[in-house]
This record gives structure tokens, C-alpha cells and sequence, in this order.
């Protein structure tokens, strides 16, 4: 029986969400930490003076030191983006949604999956066990650039570990995606049909698969370097503190960026497409309109993940590189932006004329958005080499990636969250609660991260322990530490109201049918929750497509997919 | 109502594939991904060593002949294993597979012997990325092979001999197999032919 339990996607895809919302949360008091030295140099952290023996070495006294604060830096990326958001967003959202959406009765290789999240565990077990090894986790940041990785403490062993171990799940997960969606779909449902979630993930776990072995053979050789001696990325000659280094030398340094960059580039669409199938669904729901674009949005999502394999040296302009490369690159940039405008244009052409409800999902929707389109935008100066070399080492960077991940991913997760909750667990969320976590987790996000653009800008650094106080060039906006980490602290306490949303909602929230939102796709005629073994009570077929919202002549203004066209009015 | 998964065994008509054989596809073309990202190493930094071809010779010919002719071997013996399952010989299926796991325990002795003899006489990653690259290689040619041989002793105990599901896992460890041994063919070219 326990078994049968464990080889069903949607108790996978829980463990997966909630383990990722773990990691998340962990990953967010190291970001307050960190924050709070920026704002702060040299002050004791509120309530960590007394820690366990951990704090007296890094933080004596509850003051960061340098060496914890550069650890915190790269254990922050590294939770963030390997361990919380990809995981929740294909681990959660694609294994839980993605076969009830294609009419199917569970993933195709559910041992499997749930091999890959074991996988997954140990990796984040291995990395979190670094803060435990003498010299402590990880301190090159979440891009480990050589020579400084392979030099560090034995904690980069660990990340390196845990990376191996988190490719083996992002295997488990992809091909079990892509094969559950290629083969499993049901009766009528041919590509085009397909929602375009499924399209999003679809395309995300390919990308994933092609993308994740490239850091999976970098880690392999660098943890040839560290544990066997090689020097596949140190280079020779290479000086220590006065000392040179006793290495066979002959390596490359850039060898590890580019090889990490192939995947970590392709990583930032695994990031987004979900995201944006999440908004694709809410937003038709929320206007009572079809998607509109649909096949251009599915055909630019497709251009956009092939482009993401031929851009990934724009994170490497300040090497050097020869301005013939940086144009190449310069130009796929600039061509991959033009499927994400499609992509985005479509969204908000879709708000035109709609009857728009503001639902929970749909206020985070409508807020992605703008969010969104500021990250976008940002990010088109890092484009461009003569502007990314000015900027590149700043907050400016660190607020332009923000504003996609958390103003952009994380408000799709949320918004997802309040969208599927109730077939999740046939209870409705609190209105008021949503409303109340909402409005302040808008407000926050942009006073976080916009004075981050504003500070780069102004040319501070992102790579400054003490925020910049000794740095003349950014006295003048130096003060916005204080404003963005108060906003980063309050941003945390918005949080409470969705905890307790959830919390209260699994417990005491109103029963709701298996259709709240009046939805067309195939999971809202599953039953809320849907069944355990094979999610429909009943054979699916598929007639029409996925946004078929006030459909002229239908007696509702919604016609889900198993409706024959001839039964509509 | 209890679901089965759909084209578990039998192909699904418009895709022409059935579920295993297309995420063995998958998991080759993640593979290949792997060796891509190694190979665009071994191009950079042969491109930027002085030398190179002089590390060769610390290579046994032998050795590196021999490894490829066993994993040579065993893909040559995946058909028959297909065919054999075809036909419903239970018992020739369970030799061919028998012979696969021992030409495999071949091969992995061969590959962990070569990398042996090389550490013996001092030439060990420390020594030069060729080495290292070798070593790093040689390993994870291993790997495969330990893969291979691990699905194939699953295969062999693995209960019930549905003929259309045995067909099926011999297909799809056919398939790996074949990469396992171009990969093999392409090892021997670039640390002992280039």
C-alpha cells in the first residue's frame, strides 16, 4: 500500500513541493542575513548571539564575518535556484499538473520519479551538511568560478556532490515529463491542444535534459582537481599569496564558465517557462477570454528554448572574449528577447476586453506581469557588452535577476498555489488573508529590488561584505541598504498571512467542487483531490482546445476540453 | 477506477514509440550531453597544451584494443538477446544476457587494469591534464559499463517473462548498449589514435 502511495505523481510532486519550500525558507533567512549585514557592518544579528558553537566561529558575538558572509552568498544561489525554485516549479507543479492536464493516470516512470527525489534529498542533505565541515560550506559563490573553487574549504567538495546528485533528479524528472507528455496524452489531445502549461514544462525538462550535463562533467573535473590533484582549471603559474602553486598547471579557468554557463543560462528559462505557464492558465480563467496567441506563444516558447543553448557567453563579457564572440553572443541576446516580448504580449493582449475577476491567483498574475516586464527590460543593457562591463559587478545585476525570479518566478508559484490549491485539497483559501499577503508582498518586492537597480546604477558593487561603506564611489545611495533590507525583513513578515492562509485553509477552508474556478482544462474534471490511482473516475476525451472561455452560443461561459463541440449549446 | 499507464508495452500509433524505448532515447541524449561537455574539455585543453601526442605512448595498445572489442562485443550481442526474445527462447535469452554480464565484468576489468597500470608507473592526474582527462574518462566509460551490466542481471532476475516486456528490455538495453560502445570507439580514437 505505501509503496503504491509512493509511486503516485502527486504525492511525488508534494514531497517535492514541500521540501523545496523548505529549502526556500532556509535560503531566504540566508538572504536576511546577509542583508543584514549590508545594512548593518559589524552589528550583532537580532537574536544570534547566544548560537550554538557554529555562530562562535562565523559569527562571534553575532557578527558575520567575512568568510561566513562570502559562504552565505553562495549557499543562497546555490539553495535558491538548484534545490528550491526548479523543484518546485517541475518537481512540484510539472509532476502534480502535467498528467492530470494531458488526461493521464499518473507519470510514465513513477519509480523512477521517485528515485529522483531521493536523489534530489541527498543532494540537499550533502549541501546543507557542508555548513558542518571544518571551514564550512561553499564559498565561491553559486557560479564557483575556478581557481578560487577548487582552492576553497572541503565544503565544495560537498557542492559539487550535491550538484552531481541534483542533475540525477533533473534526469528523473525530464524524461519522466517529456515521455508522460509525448505518450500519455489522452484521447483528442494533440499537441495543439495541449495547455500551455504543459507546453512550458514540456519544453523546460528538455531543456534540463540537454542543459544539466554540462555542469555535471564540470563538476566531475573539478572535483577531479580537488580530490585527485589534476588541474583541469588552474592554469599554470598560478600564485598563492606570494607562493606559486604546486599544480601540474596547463588548465583553463574560462573552461569551467563556459561549461557552467551552458547550463546555467538554459537554467534561467527552466526558471521562467513554468512560471509563464502558470500565468497562462490564470489569466484566461480570470478574464473568461481565450489565450490569446496561443500558437505564437507555443512556437516563440520553442524558438526561446533552442536560443537558450546559443547565449550563454553574455555572462562572460568581462573576460575578454575577442569582440568578435561578444557580438555573436551580443546578437543571440538580443534575438532571444524577441520570443519573450511574443510571449508577453500575448499575456497582457489576453487581458483586453475580459471580464476580469481579481481572485488571489489572479492579483499575482496581474502583478507578474509588470514584474516580469521590469526584469526583461533590465536585463536588455546587460546585453549589450560596452553596458554590461559597467555593470556587470554591481546590484544592478543582482536586482535585474531578482526582479525576474522572485517578482516573475516566485509570484507564479504563489499565484499557481492559490490557483490549484483547492484541487489539490478540495478547500477553498481565505480571500482576506490573500488579500492581506498580497498588496504588502507587491509593495516590498519592488522597494527590495528596485533600490538595488537604482544602487547599481550608481556603480556600488555586489560583492562588498560591508555594503560599501568604505567604497566613495556609492556614498550617495549607500543608504538605501537600510531601506532595502528593512523592506527584505518586512517582505518576510508578509509572508506570515499566506502560512497561515494555507494552514488554516488545509484544516478549516470551505469544501469546493472539483470545478471552483470554472476552469477548461482536463484537472478541473478530476474529482478535488483527484483520485489516487489514475486520477479520473471516468475515461477522458478531448474535443476542443485549452482556453475555450465564453465560447459564442455556449450556455456557460466556460467549455471544458471532454465537452463534444456538438453538445455546446 | 484504477488506470493502467498507457503504451506501457505496445507502441503508441502516432508517436511509433512505446514508453521505455523513448526514455532510454532520452536518457542517451542526455548522455551524449555528458560526453559533449567532457570531449569540449579535452578540445580546449589539448588546444591549449604544448604537448600532447608525447603522453600516448604510456598507453597500452593492448589494453586499450581490448577494451573496445569487449564492449564491441557486447553490443554485437544485444540483437541476438532481442531475437532470442522474440523467438520465445527463455533459455538462450538468459545465456546471451549471461555472456553480457560477463564480457561486461570483462570490460570493466580491462578499463580499471588500464587506469592501474598507468597510476602504477606514476602517471596519475597529478601528472598532466592527458592523464587526467584518461583517468577521467576511462571512469566513467566504467559507469556505463557497470549500468549495462547492472540492468542486465536485473533483467535476468527480474520476475515474469512476458514476451512482449522481455523483447522490450532487451530492445532498450540494446540501444544503450550500442551507445556504450560508440562511446568506446570514440574514447580509443582520441587518447589513442589523435
Amino acid at each position: 500500500m505505501r509503496s503504491a502511495v509512493l509511486k503516485d505523481h502527486k504525492v511525488i510532486a508534494l514531497l517535492y513541493f514541500f521540501t523545496a519550500i523548505f529549502m526556500m525558507f532556509l535560503a531566504f533567512c540566508i538572504a536576511l542575513m546577509m542583508r543584514w549585514q549590508l545594512a548593518y557592518p559589524g552589528t550583532a544579528l537580532p537574536l544570534t548571539s547566544n548560537w550554538f558553537d557554529l555562530s562562535h566561529a562565523w559569527m562571534p558575538g553575532g557578527v558575520l564575518q567575512p568568510e561566513f558572509y562570502n559562504q552565505l552568498v553562495a549557499m543562497h544561489g546555490s539553495i535558491m535556484v538548484f534545490f528550491a525554485v526548479v523543484p518546485i516549479l517541475l518537481g512540484g507543479f510539472g509532476n502534480y499538473l502535467v498528467p492530470l492536464m494531458i488526461g493521464a493516470p499518473n507519470l510514465v516512470f513513477p519509480r523512477i520519479s521517485f528515485l529522483g527525489y531521493i536523489a534530489y534529498v541527498f543532494g540537499a542533505f550533502v549541501v546543507l551538511a557542508s555548513f558542518f565541515t571544518s571551514g564550512g560550506p561553499a564559498s565561491a559563490g553559486w557560479t564557483s568560478y575556478p581557481p578560487l573553487a577548487v582552492l576553497d574549504s572541503p565544503g565544495q567538495t560537498f557542492w559539487l556532490i550535491g550538484m552531481m546528485l541534483v542533475y540525477l533528479s533533473s534526469l528523473a524528472i525530464s524524461i519522466n515529463l517529456l515521455v508522460t507528455i509525448i505518450q500519455s496524452r489522452t484521447h483528442g489531445m494533440y499537441f495543439m491542444r495541449m495547455p500551455f502549461f504543459v507546453w512550458s514544462q514540456g519544453i523546460a525538462a528538455l531543456l534540463l535534459l540537454l542543459s544539466f550535463p554540462s555542469l555535471a562533467a564540470a563538476s566531475l573535473m573539478q572535483i577531479m582537481d580537488r580530490v585527485t590533484g589534476s588541474s583541469f582549471f588552474l592554469p599554470s603559474g598560478l600564485v598563492i599569496s606570494g607562493e606559486a602553486l604546486e599544480v601540474s598547471g596547463g588548465g583553463s579557468a574560462l573552461l569551467w564558465q563556459h561549461l557552467f554557463w551552458f547550463l546555467a543560462h538554459p537554467e534561467v528559462y527552466v526558471l521562467l517557462l513554468p512560471a509563464l505557464g502558470i500565468i497562462a492558465e490564470i489569466i484566461p480563467n480570470n478574464t473568461r477570454r481565450p489565450l490569446w496567441g496561443y500558437r505564437g506563444m507555443v512556437y516563440a516558447t520553442l524558438f526561446l528554448g533552442i536560443m537558450s543553448f546559443l547565449v550563454w557567453a553574455h555572462h562572460m563579457y568581462l573576460t575578454n572574449m575577442g569582440a568578435s564572440l561578444s557580438r555573436f553572443f551580443q546578437v543571440t541576446t538580443i534575438i532571444i528577447s524577441v520570443p519573450s516580448i511574443v510571449i508577453a504580449s500575448s499575456l497582457v493582449v489576453s487581458l483586453w476586453g475580459g471580464a476580469i475577476r481579481f481572485t488571489p491567483p489572479m492579483l499575482f498574475a496581474l502583478a507578474f506581469l509588470p514584474m516580469f516586464g521590469i526584469g526583461g527590460l533590465t536585463g536588455l543593457p546587460l546585453a549589450l557588452p560596452s553596458t554590461n562591463i559597467v555593470l556587470h559587478d554591481t546590484f544592478y545585476v543582482v536586482g535585474h535577476f531578482h526582479y525576474i525570479v522572485v517578482g516573475g518566478t516566485v509570484f507564479a508559484i504563489i499565484a499557481g498555489t492559490y490557483y490549484w490549491f483547492p484541487k489539490i485539497t478540495g478547500k477553498s483559501m481565505n480571500g482576506l488573508l490573500a488579500h492581506l499577503h498580497f498588496w504588502p508582498t507587491l509593495l516590498l518586492v519592488n522597494s527590495v529590488f528596485f533600490h538595488m537597480l537604482l544602487q547599481g546604477v550608481a556603480g556600488v558593487s555586489r560583492r562588498m561584505y560591508d555594503g560599501g561603506i568604505t567604497y566613495t564611489h556609492g556614498q550617495e545611495v549607500a543608504h538605501l541598504h537600510t531601506i532595502i533590507t528593512t523592506s527584505a525583513y518586512l517582505l518576510a513578515m508578509a509572508q506570515i498571512p499566506f502560512v497561515i492562509n494555507l494552514i488554516h485553509s488545509l484544516y478549516r477552508g470551505k469544501k469546493v467542487d472539483r470545478n471552483p474556478w470554472h476552469g477548461v482544462t482536463l484537472e478541473w474534471i478530476a474529482p478535488s483531490p483527484p483520485l489516487r490511482n489514475g486520477n479520473f473516475p471516468f475515461p477522458v476525451h478531448v474535443y476542443r482546445g485549452p482556453s475555450e472561455y465564453s465560447v459564442p452560443g455556449a450556455q456557460d461561459d466556460y467549455t471544458p476540453q471532454n465537452i463534444a463541440v456538438d453538445s455546446t449549446t | 477506477m484504477t488506470q493502467q499507464l498507457p503504451y506501457d508495452i505496445h507502441p503508441r500509433r502516432d508517436t511509433g514509440q512505446y514508453n521505455a524505448r523513448l526514455g532510454v532515447w532520452l536518457l542517451i541524449a542526455s548522455s551524449i550531453m555528458l560526453l559533449a561537455a567532457l570531449y569540449s574539455g579535452y578540445a580546449m585543453l589539448r588546444y591549449t597544451s604544448g604537448e600532447w601526442n608525447i603522453y600516448q605512448i604510456r598507453l597500452s595498445m593492448t589494453l586499450g584494443i581490448l577494451a573496445v572489442v569487449l564492449q564491441t562485443l557486447i553490443a554485437l550481442l544485444s540483437p541476438w538477446n532481442w531475437l532470442f526474445a522474440r523467438q520465445g527462447s527463455f533459455g538462450m535469452v538468459w545465456c546471451s544476457l549471461g555472456a553480457s554480464v560477463i564480457i561486461s565484468l570483462g570490460a570493466i576489468f580491462t578499463c580499471a587494469y588500464q587506469q592501474h597500470v598507468l597510476a602504477q608507473q606514476g602517471f596519475t592526474p597529478v601528472k598532466h591534464n592527458f592523464y587526467a582527462l584518461f583517468h577521467l574518462l576511462t571512469g566513467l566509460q566504467i559507469l556505463f559499463l557497470i549500468i549495462v551490466m547492472v540492468s542486465s542481471i536485473v533483467f535476468l532476475l527480474a520476475p515474469g517473462n512476458k514476451q512482449k516486456r522481455l523483447m522490450n528490455r532487451m530492445e532498450c538495453l540494446g540501444i544503450f548498449v550500442h551507445f556504450v560502445a560508440v562511446s568506446a570507439w570514440l574514447h580509443f580514437t582520441l587518447f589513442f589514435v589523435l
